[in-house]
């Protein structure tokens, strides 16, 4: 089952736009959402869960329409956005004793364990916690009240490389029962090289593509040539540099299988990203 | 949810002060000779910035956004918790004024401390209420330009008050004989109904505006 399918999300702002975004997500999958700075992932993201008004298209998770059952979509989704802390003079004891109210679904056995596991301590203040445990309490308290899906906006950015990893593993870990999916949006590639089942890349509002992670790295080839070559492929290649050599760029594959005398490496992720940041619309 | 919401208000939110403020600001009722009015004002001019100061400090709108609940239900539980606080205020004001009237026993200068003057600041807490909240709710931030909205509107609606006591013979003896005390109770339960619908149009004005806003 789809445990999130959007469909044709449009928003239009005066100096930006959201544009037919088409995503959906499985149970037991982790979902990497990426795109450069101001691409458009936390419009995306807030227009999901209604904090903002789309234009157009449907959001639905776990089969249900958001617009119609915010309140019981919201009891099964456990969310988390990059740069808001609230209440960061409180000790994480009282934030929990209120937001447990919220759920009915919450498990305090399962709240115990976590915080004892992340090694939190319900004394401290929010404001005390480095920025790998805040978002380890907020995903505390997402799996206390059993939520079945993870929106994460950037939880790893300002992380060290040793708690990104450490919070990569702990997302691997979460959906192995199959149970659970994550969704998070990221900036730093290499987060999704070592955990995430399936990539969507967002451009200038736009989803350039979402599909597994060895389909999305399928679908391109880092191509070279010489400057002569150039002028014949030119056209189709999504963005390029030229060096005394000749040229370095990025080709979708359909086209590559034209061109077999350039030679070709495969992308990684970074590539796809920064081609893509030079490409002309 | 809305039991939920009003434990995080007085829980998490509103500091403990603001619970004590209604108890200062009626021991203002102790003052011999004064414009009461004044005394109940200060629930907007001191708590209503503070409190939602400190919404915007701590992240509150994006803390119980990410709450199970609907924009409507934010909103409901900010009316509810100033409207709880302003029922504090008066509250303690009653108790103050039985002190004031075992004290003194003399009647005051300007509007008295009876039933009717409690009629007049259910009714004066109401208009700032159905000013303040629709202002607030075009952002559910800005709360400077609200506050003084509210402030402004209900002022002008005290002060119009205490000029038609001291200078309409016939309001002032209906307002303050004991021989209209009846009337003074009448006004009394006047006050809370208009105070109760100027709240359900601030709510339905807010939740309006709230809504239509991206946040």
């Amino acid at each position: 089952m789809n445990i999130l399918e959007i469909k044709d999300l449009s928003k239009k702002y005066p100096s930006f736009e959201l544009k037919n975004v088409n995503i959906s997500l499985e149970e037991g999958y982790i979902m990497g959402f990426i795109g450069a700075n101001g691409a458009g992932k936390t419009t995306t993201l807030k227009s999901m869960l209604n904090l903002v008004h789309k234009d157009t298209g449907e959001v639905c998770f776990f089969g249900m329409s958001m617009d119609q059952n915010e309140r019981q979509v919201k009891h099964r989704i456990g969310f988390m956005f990059g740069d808001s802390v609230f209440y960061s003079k409180r000790k994480l004891k009282d934030i929990t004793d209120v937001v447990q109210r919220f759920y009915d679904t919450w498990d305090n056995e399962m709240y115990q364990n976590l915080m004892e596991k992340f090694q939190l301590d319900p004394n401290k203040k929010l404001e005390q916690l480095s920025q790998g445990m805040k978002v380890k309490y907020s995903i505390t308290l997402a799996l206390s009240h059993q939520a079945e899906l993870l929106i994460l906006d950037e939880p790893t950015t300002g992380l060290d490389p040793v708690a990104r990893d450490e919070l990569l593993e702990l997302f691997q870990e979460l959906i192995e029962d199959g149970k659970r999916s994550i969704l998070f949006s990221t900036h730093i590639t290499s987060d999704l090289e070592k955990c995430a089942d399936y990539i969507t890349f967002i451009r200038d509002g736009e989803i350039v593509e979402s599909s597994t992670k060895d389909d999305f790295l399928e679908q391109y080839r880092v191509v070279r040539g010489s400057k002569e070559q150039l002028k014949a492929v030119e056209h189709e290649l999504v963005a390029y540099k030229t060096n005394s050599f000749g040229f370095n760029g990025l080709m979708r594959v359909e086209f590559f299988e034209k061109h077999p005398e350039l030679d070709a490496a495969a992308p990684s992720i970074d590539d796809i990203m920064i081609y893509y940041a030079k490409a002309v619309k | 949810m809305m039991k939920q919401l009003m434990y995080k208000e007085f829980k998490l939110s509103i500091h403990k002060f603001f619970f004590i403020v209604p108890i200062l600001t009626g021991a203002l009722l102790l003052i011999p000779q004064w414009v009461f009015l004044v005394a109940m004002m200060y629930f907007f001019w001191i708590s209503i910035p503070n409190i939602y100061s400190t919404y915007n400090a701590q992240n509150d709108l994006t803390f119980c956004m990410l709450m199970p609940i609907k924009k409507e239900d934010y909103v409901k539980s900010k009316i509810y918790s100033v409207m709880f606080l302003e029922g504090l205020s008066i509250l303690f004001g009653v108790v103050f004024a039985i002190l004031n009237h075992l004290f003194y026993g003399t009647p005051n200068f300007v509007l008295d401390l009876n039933a009717a003057f409690f009629g007049v600041v259910f009714i004066m807490y109401g208009i700032f209420n159905l000013v303040f909240f629709p202002e607030y709710f075009k952002t559910g931030y800005r709360f400077g330009k609200a506050t003084i909205y509210g402030n402004v509107v209900a002022i002008l609606f005290a002060l119009l008050v205490e000029v038609l006591v001291a200078t309409v013979p016939t309001i002032q003896v209906w307002m303050e004989s004991s021989n209209y005390l009846w009337f003074q109770i009448v006004f009394l339960f006047l006050g809370m109904v208009l105070f109760g619908v100027a709240n359900l149009i601030a709510f339905i004005q807010s939740k309006k505006r709230f809504e239509s806003i991206d946040l």
